[in-house]
């Protein structure tokens, strides 16, 4: 068992480093480093719908905040890449301390709305302030990341194998972190909110502080998305903040299974690739995008992750059931 | 000494007094026992007096700390444990990570080096363990470690939440109603774990409907009704009160 799992995981690390030698396609290439970019946002949502439990709404808002902050930085004072790039994740991180403050006291449904309130509010803020943001036009041309390593010289990410690398490395740190959280104490105190919130209290858990900490955190990885997507895509627009994308992650986060990381890297990297792949029939497109979902929540409506967890439950009895025979 | 102690406790719904002026006490070592009939307000105190509901008058102190409106989780950290009448557990989890839910926060680890697991953390994490080992091997649920709370039935469930309540090495414990819909056997056993916690040095004050569980437990029993105090003293004194008899069979 232990030589299937160290195959496994040589075989995934060699896949994983050497994608861009085994995918020739453009195309495909982009797809990958779009799904990159999407297992970190939706990783980042799951935080707060899955583990924390509520609806916010404010999630494209902070993806819009990290990927303003850093054009800005980087176009209108000349800040170099790598830092505008580590500021983007912290700033995000402080707009949601400031707006969980009031809106973490509200019942869920409140909390639903406000949130929406604030997503709506920073679209507006983008197309409005024109001075800053160019308004609805967006901001063309933004450079590409030139990071400077002190003596050893300068990194230009322009290609797509620069870019895979680089988003790879920030979906494991962000896969490590989230892992580690959840499995640390604020992992177990989002747990017995989650389930109880009295009786968390009762146990000494500081319910309103470990949301606002779940909020903020969720936000700091969903500004590194928005300040790497930028950066990928080279441009940033209102259309960062759109309710879009609320829709998308919560097919990703559900349909992947809310509350398991590996669930969600699944459901980013499958509902990336659909829509994409039935671009070759605009016309059922969306119907059979459709189909695809209800199929999914009828057949899997734990998620991708769920169904996994089940099939490993059931080998783990069946196995046990057979040395108790014994 | 006092460890518990409420002055002129008042709490009112909408106009409606549920504790008038309650003063009440528990001494440090003490089993208490709270009666009275139905919505005398017994559980009320209890939600007053760790912060669950606001208080409308009076204070609440705790050690000679005034805890009056104390948020809920920090009167747990002062050392203040408590169960509830209807069960509440996590049934989802199995029985050992619902022990090591109930310590969480007790231990005082930073948030970063419990995300980092420092030797410390692990270290912590050890002794959380071995404490609940203790704790499931004394009511005997060592056998249901592995099993969702769930799967527990009902008087197990009650005991799961005692010893939850117990996990963090808690001053006292707030206990709403033990034994209700419990089997003999079951109250029985909860019967002789409270006494043994008892003498090594725990404090309990019990909220019971049931009067043999009461008489025989407590050191001392107040009785409330209509949410006033109408009677405190040793079991066998409470058993004569006329003002009590009154309360719980009319004149």
């Amino acid at each position: 068992m232990n030589i299937v799992r160290l195959l496994t995981l040589i075989g995934g690390s060699v896949l994983l480093v050497g994608m861009p030698y085994f995918v020739t396609s453009s195309y495909v290439m982009h797809i990958i480093i779009l799904s990159g970019i999407y297992i970190i946002f939706a990783l980042s949502y799951d935080i707060v719908v899955g583990y924390l439990g509520m609806l916010s709404l404010a999630h494209p808002a902070f993806y819009g905040v990290g990927a303003y902050t850093s054009v800005l930085l980087v176009m209108k004072l000349n800040v170099p890449f790598l830092l505008a790039f580590a500021l983007a994740g912290p700033l995000a991180l402080i707009v949601a301390l400031i707006v969980g403050y009031p809106a973490l006291r509200l019942s869920y449904h409140s909390f639903a709305i406000v949130t929406l309130a604030f997503t709506l509010m920073m679209r507006i803020l983008w197309i409005n302030w024109e001075t800053l943001t160019n308004g609805p036009m967006g901001i063309p041309g933004v450079p590409r990341p030139r990071i400077d390593i002190p003596f050893l010289g300068t990194i230009n990410i322009a290609t797509s194998t620069g870019y895979y690398y680089f988003i790879l490395i920030l979906v494991i740190l962000t896969c490590l972190f989230i892992y580690l959280m959840i499995n640390s104490r604020v992992g177990r105190a989002l747990l017995s909110i989650r389930e109880n919130e009295v009786l968390a209290e009762t146990l000494g858990v500081n319910a309103f502080k470990y949301r606002m900490i779940a909020f903020a955190i969720g936000a700091f990885f969903a500004g590194i998305a928005g300040s790497f997507t930028a950066h990928y895509i080279t441009f940033v627009g209102p259309e960062f903040t759109d309710f879009y994308y609320i829709t998308m992650l919560l097919i990703m986060v559900i349909l992947g299974g809310s509350g398991t990381i590996h669930g969600v890297i699944l459901g980013a990297i499958v509902f990336t690739f659909v829509p994409e792949y039935l671009r070759i029939t605009p016309e059922f497109r969306d119907v059979i995008y459709g189909f695809v979902l209800v199929l999914t929540i009828i057949f899997m409506p734990g998620g991708i992750g769920g169904r996994i967890n089940d099939m490993m439950e059931r080998r783990k009895a069946r196995t046990d059931g057979v040395v108790r025979n014994n | 000494m006092v460890l518990l102690e409420t002055t002129e406790l008042t709490k009112s719904f909408f106009g409606l007094t549920a504790l008038d002026r309650v003063n009440f006490h528990v001494d440090r070592g003490e089993i208490v026992g709270l009666i009275g009939p139905n919505g005398s307000g017994k559980t009320t105190l209890f939600n007053c007096a760790t912060g669950v509901l606001p208080v409308s008058g009076g204070r609440v102190k705790f050690k000679g700390e005034d805890i009056t409106n104390h948020k809920t989780h920090e009167i747990a950290l002062k050392g203040l444990s408590r169960t509830f009448q209807i069960i509440r557990i996590f049934p989802k989890m199995m029985v050992m990570e619902n022990m090591l839910l109930a310590i969480q926060q007790h231990q005082g680890e930073r948030i970063i080096s419990s995300i980092f697991r420092t030797p410390e953390v692990r270290r912590l994490e050890k002794h959380a363990r071995e404490r609940a080992s203790e704790l499931l091997d004394f009511v005997g649920l060592t056998p249901l470690r592995d099993d969702l709370a769930a799967h527990l039935s009902y008087g197990q469930q009650k005991l799961l939440e005692f010893i939850m309540a117990l996990m963090p090495n808690p001053e006292i414990v707030l206990l709403d109603e033990p034994a209700a819909a419990v089997n003999p056997t079951m109250i029985k056993k909860m019967m002789d774990h409270i006494v043994q916690l008892n003498k090594r040095g725990y404090t309990f004050c019990i909220v019971e409907h049931n009067m043999d569980v009461v008489m025989e437990l407590c050191h001392r029993v107040v009785v409330l009704n209509y949410g006033e105090k109408i009677a405190d003293g040793k079991p066998e004194e409470i058993r004569n009160n006329r003002d009590v008899i009154e309360a719980y069979f009319g004149r």
